[in-house]
């Protein structure tokens, strides 16, 4: 009976534990992302800059560049441009938002891509480049907030996750 | 003597054009009639009438089932339409083309040259840029042989390359000339060995090229300078290509003629084009008319579409009688 105590009250906090690093990994992977879009802004600026390449074969390059959840849009929305009659705002956009619901990303880092979308391929290559410049500046803010969002949080519902577990087996005991 | 089309690479230079539109437009122009498509020179969209086909084998508005009328009834292009069919052409890229669009034209894969109108917006007093752009005329490019081999020999008499400009007004088949031209020199052929070409494609219509490689075959002999300024092009030819020819399209600025001077008095002879209506017109335009001090140029080609594009009207040999064909 008390080994069946023992191992509940193991896995209750392994359990709750598991759970607070679950959700304070979150945190952590939202930054990872939002340096992935930093990483993948600053490649397109390149492409687009000094590679002059046509839109489509930059965001190429950059999905193949930096993978994850900014390699899915661009790779969407080239898919979008091919097919139909989409202007490059709507394909991006298209893309942005489907791809939203399986990322970490905030609203207002969504906003960031969004806002970018409207003048992505359409104005010339300085206004291009002080586009790109500001959404890369705007998404190091908010990389700086998640940054400290995680330290913060992460320990703080790891905690949580044993002090719950912990209060959990000290209820059933 | 008039020019005569051939089909270029196996695909219809109707098709290679309209492939490039949003699928709204491909769909209206593809119930054009075959003989209408394989005339076509021209298809030109406006905001609030619908799509136009010009050509010498008949044209017309175009309603959405694809048929022609000869005034425009249904089918009225929306502004946003056309804007997203300058976005297609330019592959999404508006910013690889300032400075063709400030100029007012853009060129694509092939050669076809879509020229743009819209509202202008002046920096000091220039065009500094056409936003919005509101009208597309797509110009279809054409490969021509034929009547380029019959000028060759006036243009070749006595072993000599005779340096030409040729003159027409617009629409008249002058860059096709200069690039049917430019491929046989280039090749040569029986008493005409073949010789270095070096064509300077500022606006990317002699050569069509795509990334530096011509689309268009324009001989074997034959270096390409693509998107080059025809002034710096042709000097930077004279230094490191060694042309015995130098082709280039649209002469019109003082930087052009300075340059031509400078090819032709260091042996290399020059085939270019301007607009003129005939050698008498060219002579008259400030820029051009030191080109006819009978050292520069020594024979001028004028065109007119008298027979369909490329119906060559003149060839005069400068100082002397203009021999007509």
């Amino acid at each position: 009976m008390l080994f069946l105590k023992l191992l509940g009250a193991a896995l209750t906090l392994a359990g709750t534990a598991r759970l607070g690093r679950l959700l304070g990994g979150r945190y952590a992977s939202r930054t990872r992302e939002i340096g992935r879009w930093r990483t993948a802004l600053s490649i397109l600026a390149t492409e687009l800059g000094f590679g002059a390449l046509v839109l489509t074969q930059a965001l190429e390059r950059m999905a193949l560049a930096v993978g994850g959840h900014p390699g899915g849009v661009a790779r969407r929305a080239v898919a979008l441009l091919h097919e139909g009659e989409s202007s490059a705002a709507a394909a991006w956009r298209q893309a942005v938002t489907e791809a939203s619901p399986r990322c970490s990303l905030t609203p207002e880092d969504e906003a960031t891509l969004l806002d970018l979308g409207v003048y992505l391929g359409a104005t010339d290559q300085e206004d291009q480049l002080r586009h790109l410049k500001l959404a890369e500046e705007r998404m190091v803010g908010s990389e700086r907030v998640a940054r400290g969002e995680q330290a913060q949080r992460e320990r703080l519902l790891g905690t949580l996750g044993w002090i719950t577990g912990v209060l959990i087996v000290l209820m059933l005991l | 003597m008039s020019l005569v089309s051939v089909r270029p690479r196996g695909i219809e230079p109707w098709d290679e054009v309209v492939s490039r539109l949003p699928p709204a437009l491909r769909g209206r122009l593809d119930g054009v009639p075959a003989a209408v498509r394989r005339t076509a020179e021209e298809i030109r969209l406006r905001p609030r009438v619908p799509v136009e086909v010009v050509g010498e084998g008949g044209g017309g508005f175009v309603d959405p089932q694809g048929r022609l009328t000869p005034e425009p009834r249904d089918g009225e292009l929306e502004p946003a339409l056309i804007h997203a069919t300058l976005e297609r052409l330019l592959e999404w890229s508006v910013y690889r083309a300032g400075e063709e669009l400030r100029l007012g034209y853009l060129t694509l894969e092939g050669g076809h040259r879509v020229g743009l109108g819209g509202r202008t917006v002046l920096r000091r007093g220039r065009v500094h840029a056409l936003r919005p752009v509101t009208c597309l005329a797509i110009r279809i490019a054409r490969e021509v042989t034929g009547g380029a081999q019959e000028l060759l020999r006036s243009l070749t008499a006595g072993g000599v390359m005779h340096s030409t400009l040729v003159v027409s007004p617009p629409r008249a088949g002058k860059t096709t000339l200069l690039r049917g031209l430019a491929r046989l020199i280039s090749a040569g052929g029986p008493g005409l060995p073949g010789r270095r070409v070096v064509v300077i494609d500022e606006r990317s219509e002699l050569g069509g090229a795509r990334d530096g490689v011509a689309q268009r075959d324009l001989g074997p002999r034959t270096d390409l300078l693509d998107g080059c300024p025809k002034a710096e092009g042709i000097l930077m030819a004279i230094r490191s290509l060694s042309p015995d020819l130098v082709v280039t399209d649209e002469l019109g600025r003082d930087a052009d003629v300075d340059a031509i001077r400078e090819a032709v008095h260091a042996g290399v002879a020059v085939l270019a084009s301007a607009h003129a209506r005939d050698a008498a017109d060219a002579k008259a335009r400030p820029s051009l008319s030191p080109l006819f001090d009978g050292r520069s140029f020594t024979r001028v080609v004028t065109l007119s579409r008298r027979r369909g594009p490329g119906t060559v009207e003149a060839v005069q040999e400068l100082g002397m009688q203009a021999c007509s064909s």
